[in-house]
C-alpha cells in the first residue's frame, strides 16, 4: 500500500516538474508583461480601461523602455514617467498593503508635489473572486485616475489629518476599508518621502 | 460507437447531467458563467481533467489498494489539475488571472471524483473514457447555457462581441453572484421539465 502510494505520487511529481520546467520560462515572460502593463497604465501611459484596443506585448515592452525610468533602487522604490522630451511627469510608488485575505501589491501613481492621485495598478492579491477582486475593474479603478483625488497630508502628533473617502465596492467592505487604510495612513509618508526626494530625483534625471 | 458506450456517453449528457440531475459542481457553475470565454475555458478544463483522471484511475483500478483509494485519486486529479493549471499561466495569462482559484478547485470538483468512485474505478477504461465525456460535457452546455444568458443580459455581449446595443439597459445584477443563482434556478426548472427524471414519472403515475 505505501510502495504504491509513493510509485504513484513520484510518477506525478515528476509529470508536474516536467511540465513546469517547460513552462517556466514563458510564465515568467507573461508575468513581467502583465506587471509592465499595469505600471504603464498607472501611470497614464497607456489606457487603463483597455477593452479592444490593447496594446501587444511588443508595444507595451517598447513604451516601457522609452517612457519609464526605473528607480526602485531609491529609498521610495518607484517608477516615474516620462513625457516625450524626458521630464518627468508623476512617479508609480510600488505598493503593498494588508487587504481581507492576504497582501495586494500594486503601484500608484501620484505627482508628489501637489499629493494628486493619478492611478492604479495591482499587480496580485488573494481577493475572494467576483467580490473583492473586482478592484481590479477599471468601473472601480476611474476614481483613482486623473488627479481628482489628493493624498491627505500625514497626520501631525495627536491631529488627525482629513481622511480621503472612496467609493467601495459592495460585498467588499473589507478589502474597500484596507485600500482607505491604504491611501490615508501609508500613502500619505511615502508621498512626504517622496516630496523631499523629488529635486534630487528630478536632478538626477537633467543632470 | 457500439451501443453500451453510446448509452453511457448519454446518462452522462442528459439522464444522470452532473448540474441539473445531482446538483454538483456547483460551486464554478456559480462562478466562472459570467462571460463564456472564461466558461468555455473552464470547461474544457474540465472536460480534459475529468477524461484524463477517469481512464488512469480505471488503468489502475485493479492494483489500487481499495483503502487508500481516495488518495490516489486526489493525487491523480491533483496533478492533471496543476499541468492544466501551468498550461494556462503560459498560454492564456489573462484567462488564467480571470479565473483565479478556480482552476485549481477543479480538484475539488464534486463531479470530478464523484465519476472517478462510481464508475472508472469500477469498469475498463474504454467505458470510463465515454462516462468523464459524457458527464463534462453534460456539465459544459449547462455552464455555457447559463453564461450565455449571463454575459447578453449583463454585458450585452457575445463571447465578448456586443450584440445588445442602442437602448439596452445591462442588467447588472446577471453577471453578479445573484444573477447565477437565478440562471441556474432557471436551467434546472427548463431541464426537469422538459426531461422528467423517471423516479419524478413514477412518482406522478401513482
Amino acid at each position: 500500500m505505501f510502495v504504491f502510494m509513493v510509485v504513484v505520487a513520484s510518477f506525478f511529481a515528476g509529470v508536474i516538474a516536467a511540465a513546469n520546467l517547460a513552462l517556466a520560462g514563458r510564465i515568467r515572460v507573461n508575468r513581467n508583461l502583465f506587471r509592465q502593463r499595469k505600471i504603464l497604465e498607472a501611470l497614464e501611459l497607456i489606457d487603463y480601461r483597455a477593452g479592444k484596443g490593447k496594446r501587444s506585448g511588443k508595444e507595451i515592452q517598447k513604451i516601457f523602455e522609452e517612457r519609464v525610468k526605473d528607480l526602485t533602487d531609491r529609498p521610495v522604490a518607484c517608477y516615474a514617467a516620462l513625457t516625450p522630451d524626458g521630464k518627468i511627469s508623476r512617479v508609480g510608488v510600488l505598493s503593498r498593503w494588508q487587504g481581507f485575505w492576504g497582501p495586494i501589491e500594486g503601484i500608484v501613481s501620484v505627482t508628489p508635489e501637489d499629493r494628486r492621485l493619478h492611478g492604479i495598478g495591482i499587480f496580485s492579491h488573494s481577493e475572494t473572486p467576483g467580490l473583492g477582486a473586482r478592484m481590479t475593474e477599471p468601473e472601480f479603478r476611474k476614481q483613482f485616475f486623473s488627479g481628482e483625488m489628493e493624498v491627505p497630508a500625514p497626520a501631525d502628533e495627536g491631529e488627525p489629518s482629513e481622511r480621503v473617502g472612496i467609493d467601495a465596492i459592495t460585498g467588499a467592505t473589507r478589502t474597500s476599508e484596507s485600500i482607505v487604510k491604504f491611501l490615508n495612513e501609508s500613502l500619505p509618508k511615502t508621498v512626504d518621502t517622496l516630496r523631499q526626494e523629488m529635486p534630487s530625483v528630478r536632478a538626477g534625471k537633467e543632470g | 460507437m457500439p451501443p453500451r458506450t453510446l448509452q453511457i456517453f448519454k446518462t452522462g449528457l442528459w439522464d444522470d447531467n452532473p448540474v441539473f440531475r445531482q446538483i454538483l459542481g456547483i460551486c464554478s457553475t456559480l462562478a466562472v458563467t459570467n462571460r463564456l470565454v472564461n466558461t468555455a475555458v473552464m470547461c474544457i478544463g474540465l472536460v480534459y481533467t475529468m477524461i484524463l483522471s477517469s481512464v488512469t484511475v480505471s488503468v489502475l483500478r485493479n492494483v489500487t489498494p481499495r483503502r487508500i483509494r481516495m488518495m490516489v485519486e486526489v493525487l491523480i486529479i491533483a496533478a492533471y489539475v496543476i499541468v492544466l493549471k501551468l498550461f494556462l499561466e503560459a498560454f492564456l495569462p489573462d484567462i488564467s488571472r480571470e479565473l483565479g482559484a478556480y482552476v485549481g478547485l477543479i480538484i475539488t470538483n464534486c463531479i470530478v471524483m464523484g465519476r472517478c468512485e462510481a464508475f472508472a474505478g469500477q469498469n475498463r477504461p474504454w467505458p470510463s473514457l465515454w462516462d468523464a465525456f459524457g458527464c463534462s460535457v453534460g456539465y459544459s452546455f449547462v455552464l455555457l447555457f447559463i453564461a450565455f444568458f449571463r454575459e447578453l443580459l449583463g454585458f450585452g455581449t457575445f463571447f465578448g462581441v456586443p450584440v445588445l446595443t442602442g437602448d439596452w439597459t445591462f442588467w447588472t445584477i446577471m453577471v453578479m453572484p445573484p444573477g447565477a443563482f437565478f440562471m441556474l434556478a432557471i436551467a434546472v426548472w427548463l431541464a426537469r421539465s422538459v426531461a422528467p427524471a423517471k423516479a419524478e414519472e413514477k412518482g406522478k403515475a401513482k
